[in-house]
């Protein structure tokens, strides 16, 4: 008994909604492995809550009231980087889910989701894995291919542009000029592309248009 | 004393003292020679100086004068030949000598007669000269109200400025009347007092009437008081021959010396109503000009549009602004009125729906070990939530995405994009390039929704396949592009007040210093251009 009380997935249901958190409970009631230990019905209340058990996962919706979602997750992983945190939100919207899953959730989840699918997510990412829908996974892969495409190819097509000018060695005002853009504008652009091909002197993005017969 | 009497009578004294010498001469040259012979005759040069002289009484002296002589020679002169013969001789002399005064007297009246008509033409061109002179003044005069009213109509006609109208109005009407002052008041007839000065003046010379100029600017008139309180009250042109000694001119009394004598005013009107006061005014006292006055009601009549005109403006303008502070505040209240409904159906009916979809699949769950014959049942519940969960998500999207509020403009119009090409099948090519993307709510509604019916458009007019949307922002301007390689839209159609949707368009960018541009050709596309200020 020790052991299996031990064994089982200690949780904190953050929603704002109480019928939705007496469905979950009950759904969690009819498991032999998971327990939920607290429940907390926005931001504060959550980050408080989690101080006061040891736990497993916080299942954490995106749309309550006072804080917004994102600034709890953060929040919430930063306090406390080793619990796993799954989101359950209303939106489906691949945006929603990229946003929170970079941001250090572990998995995004639509509260539309089957029941099972629920429980599988849950036991997942309880034991340090990861989960996201089949079109989110698709979205995020994407996302990862794109990493082995050439970094140019990154850019948008503003962004290109002034990356094609720095290469051909003009000045940040010269630009500006031509595209009738402040120096400033072209400066943030610069520092977009930079960042984005992971260089930091203009020397390097020469060499790599070179490389790429770019100019 | 002998010359001057002659003098007097307006005989030249030589002629007199050759007439007189003459008359001694014959007399004695008649007394020697004797009475046969016809010398009387010579008595005639007594008329005909009297001619010469062009004197009646030495004329009429000569001839009386001549006969006494010719009748005393008679007796006087030695014999010389038959009585009756040196008789006859003698009455013919007389008899010459009378009809030589008639002739003298006929040429005589002829030549007056001849020298009244001369003086009576020159009368008569004298007063002629003086008919033309007169009749070239009135022409001029009349030329000169024609001209200032017909420069009067043309200011008044063009769309110039109200001031700016009446400023030159003002100094126009100074320079035909030589009246250095001209002021011109605005009625308000809800005011009290009712006259204001609009501070449009014309001043020669601005020190000089420097101190009437702050008296009558800072004075107020009501109905009947002073030259324009006055008009104001008649509805006619005033003159004031000299405001100083005029009872009903109070700004006389504000100042020792006021600078100003005669004044007149007129007033402006739109039909019988009196909307402003034009006032004149010169250094020196002058009596009424009737012609001036006159004229110068009917140039009010024509000014009177002039204020008609710029009411009318106003009022269009005005209404035109309400409209659109209309239209802006129920665009407001719709997109509140849409918030609050998206809200509320995601707060309570979504999660309503979520929860009840748990608790059926718990339900069907139980049903599948305890009583598998209602298990159907439940199914069938679960598939209608499941039908009813996504309905209303695609409602909540309608009214307002909530990614609009959790992600900013830059990434509904990435989702926006990426919905659009889901759901008509046309490719949407995204460049968006936010550097900052802090923008307010209001204006990331504002955007969205012209980026929203820029779409519905394309999907229903243009039969494109492709669409590039380009988003920037650059200093304070938000640039939003949306390129379609569809058939363009009929450059009629921008202009009709018909298309309401790309009317809202452009009122949505208005409010936010913004506009909306339209670049089509036929067959070649369209680009629509939104400029909206970040702050």
């Amino acid at each position: 008994m020790i052991t299996e009380s031990k064994s089982k997935i200690k949780i904190l249901i953050a929603d704002d909604h109480p019928l939705f958190r007496q469905g979950l409970k009950n759904a969690f009631g009819e498991t032999p492995d998971i327990e939920v230990v607290d429940e907390a019905e926005n931001g504060n209340d959550v980050l408080g809550k989690v101080r006061d058990h040891e736990l497993n996962l916080v299942l954490l919706d995106i749309s309550m009231p006072g804080k917004g979602g994102l600034e709890v997750l953060k929040q919430l992983k930063t306090e406390h980087p080793k619990i796993p945190v799954l989101i359950l939100s209303v939106y489906q919207e691949s945006q929603y889910a990229i946003r929170f899953i970079k941001a250090g959730a572990s998995g995004y989840l639509t509260k539309e989701s089957s029941i099972d699918t629920l429980l599988a997510a849950v036991r997942k990412v309880a034991q340090g894995g990861n989960y996201a829908s089949a079109d989110i996974t698709e979205k995020l892969a994407f996302d990862f291919l794109n990493i082995d495409k050439p970094l140019h190819e990154l850019l948008s097509d503003r962004e290109y542009q002034v990356f094609s000018m720095i290469a051909t060695g003009k000045s940040l005002t010269e630009i500006g000029v031509e595209l009738s853009l402040s120096v400033k504008t072209i400066s943030t652009h610069r520092t977009r592309i930079m960042e984005k091909m992971k260089m930091k002197k203009n020397a390097e993005l020469i060499h790599y248009a070179i490389q790429h017969d770019l100019i | 004393m002998f010359a001057l009497k002659y003098k007097l009578n307006n005989i030249p004294i030589v002629l007199t003292v050759i007439w007189v010498l003459l008359a001694v001469f014959i007399f004695l040259a008649d007394i020697f020679i004797p009475t046969g012979v016809a010398d009387g005759m010579l008595y005639v040069a007594l008329v005909l100086v009297g001619l010469l002289a062009r004197n009646k009484r030495l004329l009429l002296g000569g001839a009386v004068l001549g006969t006494l002589l010719i009748i005393a020679g008679f007796f006087l002169s030695p014999s010389g030949g038959e009585v009756w013969k040196v008789v006859l001789n003698r009455l013919l002399s007389i008899f010459t000598l009378w009809m030589a005064y008639f002739l003298c007297q006929l040429q005589n009246r002829s030549q007056k007669e001849l020298a009244d008509a001369h003086l009576n033409l020159e009368d008569h061109v004298k007063d002629r000269t003086l008919q033309l002179n007169e009749a070239n003044r009135l022409l001029k005069q009349e030329s000169d109200f024609v001209q200032l009213h017909k420069d009067i109509a043309v200011a008044s006609n063009e769309t110039r400025n109200v001031t700016v109208t009446f400023q030159y109005c003002l100094q126009r009407i100074c320079n035909h009347a030589g009246w250095p002052v001209g002021h011109l008041y605005l009625v308000d007839k809800n005011a009290q007092p009712p006259l204001v000065s609009s501070t449009i003046w014309h001043l020669d010379d601005l020190d000089q009437f420097e101190t009437f100029r702050a008296i009558s600017e800072a004075t107020e008139f009501d109905q009947g008081i002073g030259l324009p309180g006055r008009v104001l009250e008649s509805g006619k042109p005033a003159w004031i021959i000299d405001v100083t000694q005029d009872p009903n001119f109070p700004r006389a009394k504000l100042s020792r010396d006021i600078g100003v004598k005669a004044g007149f005013a007129f007033p402006v009107l739109i039909r019988d109503e009196v909307v402003g006061i034009m006032e004149f005014f010169s250094e020196k006292a002058a009596e009424p000009e009737d012609e001036l006055l006159e004229i110068m009601a009917h140039i009010g009549a024509q000014l009177g549009r002039v204020i008609e005109r710029q009411r009318a403006q106003e009022e269009g303008l005005n209404s035109r602004q309400q409209l659109l502070n209309l239209y802006h505040r129920l665009e407001m209240i719709q997109e509140e009125e849409r918030t609050r409904i998206a809200r509320e159906i995601h707060d309570e009916l979504a999660q309503v729906l979520t929860a009840l979809k748990l608790e059926i699949s718990l339900l069907k769950k139980k049903l599948s070990t305890q009583a598998p014959a209602l298990e159907k049942n439940a199914e069938m519940l679960l598939g209608l939530v499941d039908q009813t969960i996504p309905s209303i998500k695609e409602l909540i999207h309608d009214l307002r995405p909530p990614i609009l509020d959790d992600f900013g403009l830059q990434e509904t119009i990435s989702w926006q994009g990426k919905e659009f090409e889901r759901l008509t099948g046309i490719h949407c090519n995204l460049d968006l390039n936010l550097m900052n993307t802090e923008i307010d709510s209001a204006r990331t509604t504002a955007m969205f929704r012209i980026f929203q019916e820029t779409l519905n458009n394309v999907v229903r007019h243009a039969h494109a396949r492709h669409v590039r949307v380009n988003l920037e922002d650059e200093a304070n301007l938000l640039t939003l592009r949306v390129e379609d390689d569809g058939i363009g839209i009929d450059p009629k159609h921008l202009l009709s007040g018909n298309s309401l949707g790309i009317m809202g368009m452009r009122e949505r960018a208005r409010v936010w210093g913004g506009h909306v541009d339209f670049q089509s050709e036929s067959q070649k596309g369209t680009t629509v251009v939104v400029q909206i200020s970040r702050s």
